[in-house]
């Protein structure tokens, strides 16, 4: 049982959280119809500036196989650049530490890993990525792959504003996002950071003297700059190993409840951004109540399965929670919303260890990796979210004899195609890498020590992290080698960029069509019937896709323990 | 700017520029902005506001010997003295070469290792309380779960202060305090939720055994 006492301090926070998020929506919904900011002299010229630097006209807007052009090289480039940089990055400066210079097969998960905003981390942040490396080649990753999300929910808006097979200036929305959102964010968190206590030095490393002898090396750096981009731009790769379970990353249950609010705040406010955007503030509430419904059903559940492991044996007192993996400095139940939180905005930022949660609390992060969007990645978990109504809405439409129509747009065989392939991206990502690393001799001995429900499940959890741009790892598996390298980035890929072209060309091939009005035969999605079945849509949607391999892994666990 | 050569990688003037020639200016930019500007101006800020902190909080001693660093915990295994969580992860934490982050962790929720090494902790617990003050440990205890396993980080100094409560008896068998003086240090060096509302009440045991040395007759600390 979770200890009540906490339960005062949960619920504020969330509050919190819910009075942030429609302010971020407004804010980012204001920065992409091009209205002005509050230092909008300095910031305006900054970005003529880049513009120039550019050769941009940031007054043409691109059709959409421009607009995922632009995008796809701008990442594909900064992916190479850190490909590149932690391949050589022992012979270059700011590595007190020694770190070796990484193989191929690791650069290549690192670098997708962090440009494709899923940060999952291979390597040991400690002793095998240099301070340098650190900062230019992950750090830029950090801020380049959360504006290329936020980017993609102004494209879909457009999709729905506009007529001219136009989708906005890929290069104008990606530098508004740094210049207007993420940047000023990011600082604003960083001083927050700073403030309640965590290291920020260019010392790479202190030693130590430790009472029980020996000494110690302690790796410092800048952490909490990193903790404010790593959460703000649902990153989550950790400074450290241990992540936010760090006391350096995150010493007090304040800088938990920062952290917190970092992760929701655009998350949740891109639904509401999106509606205004499409100029209908109230077509934000059926997509918001069917995130926050998912959300806090999820949450529920996951204290609940939290609150104790009657495995152990009772002489141990589990009246504080189930504290295995978790750290004592955070109540049980704050230790369990960050976690949760992380996880289902595809932070996947961890500081508990996620082996050791209860078989069923392991299922419901599980299921929210499976959904994406409740309410996932920044921009891409709303992308998601839009894909879902998409299909949603066509579905919903054949069933009750009403045309598929959304926002005034016709939903025809073109948006559905695309919506399902996204859809379905999803289990190919996940299922067929499993079935793989189930089957290939030598890789399941190496990787989880043979078969039980436990190792399968670690297993499933590895690849459905990468596949949902997550980034949380549950151990114990030896994952570094160059099946797991390969396979994972091929996987971190498939898992970005199929859903993210999907949802461009989803906006392209809406922005060809005149809008429609609204007759007596449109579905309303403005209702509380839409909401109920657009939440009905994604789990049942989601169960059939994935239940049977829930059963493989947790639930055997549940059944027959290991 | 944009050169005319044919179609790839650079188009015509009044065209779009080609991809790569907007994308290299702006990732440039952007690199020196995250990897150099961001971290070094809020380096400068927090060595402004909070020079502490902002380098780790080094722990010294009188001498002015740094032996730790506020929430980094410690191996200590004197039973005169308070213990920790159990961790996987030694005092070489930091220099370990692990080949793939999240190798040392806690045993799963259902494995026996779970239960055989909660049972080893339950067990050098009780033969040090047994020792002391003779009472059917297995029996009569309820021996509060983060005294018997390991955190998340494997840094973890703290403890809830049931869990500090609990080793007393053993405490003053070994270092001969009165178990009354050695609540009262407990109690003096709870950390209580901010406002009421934020955060557990803990007790940092690095800290609190570093209050108890000078109390300890000489040469039984540490060690």
């Amino acid at each position: 049982m979770i200890p009540t006492g906490t339960l005062p301090e949960l619920i504020l926070t969330l509050l919190v959280a819910a009075a942030i998020a429609p302010l971020m929506g407004q804010y980012v919904a204001n920065v992409y119809s091009g209205g002005s900011s509050f230092w909008e002299p300095v910031v305006g010229r900054i970005e003529a500036a880049a513009y120039w630097v550019m050769g941009v006209d940031p007054g043409r807007p691109m059709t959409w196989k421009e607009y995922l052009r632009a995008l796809l090289i701008t990442d594909g480039l900064a992916m190479a650049f850190v490909f590149v940089l932690v391949q050589v990055q022992a012979g270059l400066p700011g590595n007190a530490l020694g770190a070796p210079n990484m193989s191929w097969d690791l650069a290549l998960h690192t670098a997708t890993a962090f440009g494709t905003n899923t940060d999952y981390q291979h390597y040991v942040p400690e002793t095998q990525i240099s301070q340098f490396a650190s900062l230019y080649g992950l750090e830029l990753l950090m801020f380049t792959s959360p504006a290329t999300g936020l980017c993609v929910v102004a494209a879909l808006a457009r999709g729905f504003t506009r007529r001219d097979g136009r989708i906005g200036n890929y290069y104008v929305d990606f530098v508004r996002t740094l210049t207007r959102i993420l940047v000023p964010l990011t600082v604003l968190g960083a001083i927050a950071f700073v403030l309640l206590g965590v290291p920020e030095t260019l010392t790479q490393a202190v030693h130590i003297l430790p009472l029980t002898g020996g000494k110690e090396v302690v790796p410092l750096g800048p952490v909490a700059s990193w903790d404010s981009i790593e959460f703000l731009g649902t990153n989550g790769g950790g400074f450290y190993a241990a992540n936010a379970a760090s006391p350096f990353q995150n010493p007090s249950a304040a800088t938990n409840f920062v952290a917190i609010l970092l992760m929701t705040a655009l998350t949740f406010g891109t639904p509401i951004a999106f509606a205004r955007l499409v100029r209908r503030p109230g077509e934000a509430l059926p997509l918001v109540a069917t995130v926050v419904t998912l959300f806090l059903v999820g949450l529920v559940l996951f204290l609940a399965f939290e609150g104790s492991n009657p495995f152990l044996p009772a002489t141990v007192n589990q009246s504080s929670g189930y504290l295995v993996g978790a750290e004592s400095r955070f109540s049980i139940t704050e230790s369990a919303l960050f976690q949760f939180t992380s996880v289902y905005t595809n932070t996947g930022a961890t500081n508990m260890a996620l082996g050791s949660l209860t078989p069923m609390a392991q299922s419901v992060l599980l299921f929210g990796m499976f959904m994406q969007s409740t309410p996932g990645g920044v921009g891409t978990g709303f992308g998601t979210l839009l894909i879902n109504v998409v299909l949603a809405v066509f579905m919903g439409g054949l069933m009750v004899g009403r045309s598929p129509e959304y926002l005034g747009k016709k939903i025809g065989m073109a948006q559905v195609k695309w919506a399902a392939g996204a859809i379905l991206s999803h289990p190919f990502a996940i299922l067929i890498p499993t079935a793989v690393a189930m089957t290939v001799p030598g890789v399941l001995t190496s990787a989880i020590g043979g078969y039980t429900p436990h190792g399968f499940t670690v297993l499933l959890y590895e690849f459905t992290s990468e596949a949902a741009n997550n980034g949380s790892g549950m151990g114990p598996i030896n994952d570094g080698t160059m099946f797991f390298n390969v396979v994972g980035a091929l996987v971190m890929l498939v898992g970005r960029y199929v859903p993210l072209a999907a949802m461009v060309a989803i906006a392209g091939s809406l922005s060809t069509q005149a809008p429609h009005r609204p007759g007596s035969g449109t579905l309303k999605t403005r209702s509380l019937t839409f909401w109920f079945f657009l939440t009905a849509f994604i789990v049942v949607v989601t169960g059939l896709l994935f239940l049977p391999v829930l059963a493989l892994g947790p639930f055997s666990q549940i059944v027959g323990g290991l | 700017m944009a050169g005319s050569s044919a179609d790839r990688p650079r188009e015509g003037a009044d065209r779009p520029p080609s991809a790569l020639r907007a994308s290299l200016p702006l990732l440039l930019v952007l690199g020196l902005l995250a990897g150099f500007v961001y971290p070094t101006g809020i380096t400068g800020f927090a060595h402004l506001v909070t020079p502490g902190t902002a380098s780790g909080s080094l722990l010294k001693d009188p001498n002015g010997t740094p032996y730790g660093l506020a929430g980094l915990g410690e191996n200590i295994t004197n039973p005169a003295m308070f213990w920790l969580r159990p961790s996987l992860i030694d005092d070489q934490a930091f220099e370990s070469n692990g080949t793939g982050a999240g190798d040392e962790v806690p045993p799963g929720p259902t494995d026996p290792a779970l239960v055989n090494e909660t049972d080893a902790a339950l067990a050098s617990y009780c033969n040090e309380t047994v020792g002391a003050i003779s009472i059917d440990c297995f029996a009569n205890l309820s021996v509060p779960i983060d005294l018997l396993t390991p955190s998340a980080s494997g840094l973890d100094p703290d403890l809830t202060p049931a869990a500090a409560l609990v080793q007393i008896p053993r405490v003053a068998f070994y270092s001969g305090l009165s178990e009354e003086f050695l609540r009262d240090l407990v109690n003096e060096r709870t950390v209580t939720p901010a406002l009421g509302l934020f955060g557990p009440a803990y007790v940092n045991i690095v800290e609190l055994d570093v209050a108890l040395l000078p109390y300890l007759p000489a040469g039984t600390g540490y060690g």
